[in-house]
């Protein structure tokens, strides 16, 4: 009885108002505080969530180009030598190699 | 047919080697850092707002206090983003040609260090003003923000000249001018959201 007594407490925290400085303060101090603490909450999430779609789209990008030159006839045959897809080697320059 | 005759049967990386990185190392790095780094700012602008929230009577500056030129750093943030355009056509001439990276590089250095420079200039103006670290909430939080983004700027000044002397001496990797790069645009993005935050 008690644990869900709790639980709907965890609900409504509002009720505690225990904080004094946003819990007793005017209107505007409350809403930039709220909107701080989102902020604050979100932005790490959606700066690493951001950052893992762009590896991950890069990732796919290699992954289907490097598939893609492996079904392609073989670079002697072309004019010039020269492969026309990019392989997954060549999405990267590879000056540091 | 086997798999020799057949290229579509070879297994991927049927011989032993390494994935190529889907981005440089340094840039990686680099985003690692800069993660850090908007988490830092966001604390201290998310710190501003609150304290300009509770402004007495809801007046900021609050009185007595210089207010902040607001269209004079029109030109240095001008300046700063527009040395962020050359930095980017710097990375298209680079592709075709890493010889060519020379000129925007230069550009891009003198644009920020003119910045920089002028930022200096109207922080020599405020303090004759009266505004200082020491004189309340207004000058502490300005010149904590602002001064921040300053030393990263100079930092990033001092990545940009270290490409500028490897694309000179034509020994410049891509993964350097690209790690640099995304410093540079870092600091100047972030401006903006400090301008706006700050000065208004």
């Amino acid at each position: 009885m008690r644990k869900w007594l709790l639980l709907v407490l965890a609900f409504v925290p509002s009720i505690a108002l225990a904080c004094p400085v946003c819990g007793n303060a005017p209107e505007k101090s409350q809403a930039a505080y709220f909107m701080m603490t989102v902020v604050m909450s979100l932005l790490p999430l959606a700066a690493l969530g951001g950052l893992f779609y762009l590896f991950v789209r890069r990732q796919r990008r290699a992954d289907a180009l490097a598939d893609l030159a492996r079904l392609m006839p073989p670079s002697s045959a072309r004019p010039g030598g020269a492969p026309v897809v990019e392989t997954r080697a060549s999405i990267v320059p590879a000056a540091d190699a | 047919m086997s798999a020799a005759a057949n290229p579509a049967l070879t297994p991927p990386r049927a011989r032993r080697e390494r994935a190529p990185a889907i981005a440089p190392s340094g840039v990686i790095g680099m985003l690692i850092l800069i993660l850090t780094e908007i988490m830092f700012f966001a604390g201290l602008l998310s710190a501003f707002t609150i304290t300009r929230a509770t402004a007495v009577m809801g007046m900021w500056p609050p009185p007595g206090q210089p207010r902040l030129p607001v269209e004079d750093t029109l030109i240095n943030s001008a300046a700063l983003i527009l040395s962020g355009i050359v930095l980017a056509f710097g990375h298209w001439r680079f592709k075709k040609s890493p010889a060519q990276v020379k000129g925007p590089l230069i550009g891009a250095l003198i644009l920020g260090a003119t910045f920089v420079g002028l930022q200096g200039v109207e922080w020599a103006a405020m303090l004759r003003q009266g505004l200082t670290l020491q004189s309340g909430a207004h000058g502490a939080f300005f010149y904590v923000i602002v001064g921040t983004h300053a030393v990263h700027a100079i930092a990033a000044i001092g990545g940009l000249g270290y490409v500028l002397y490897r694309a000179l001496r034509n020994t410049l990797k891509a993964s350097e001018l690209y790690t640099a790069e995304t410093f540079w645009y870092f600091v100047v993005l972030l401006w903006p959201v400090i301008y706006a935050r700050v000065y208004f």
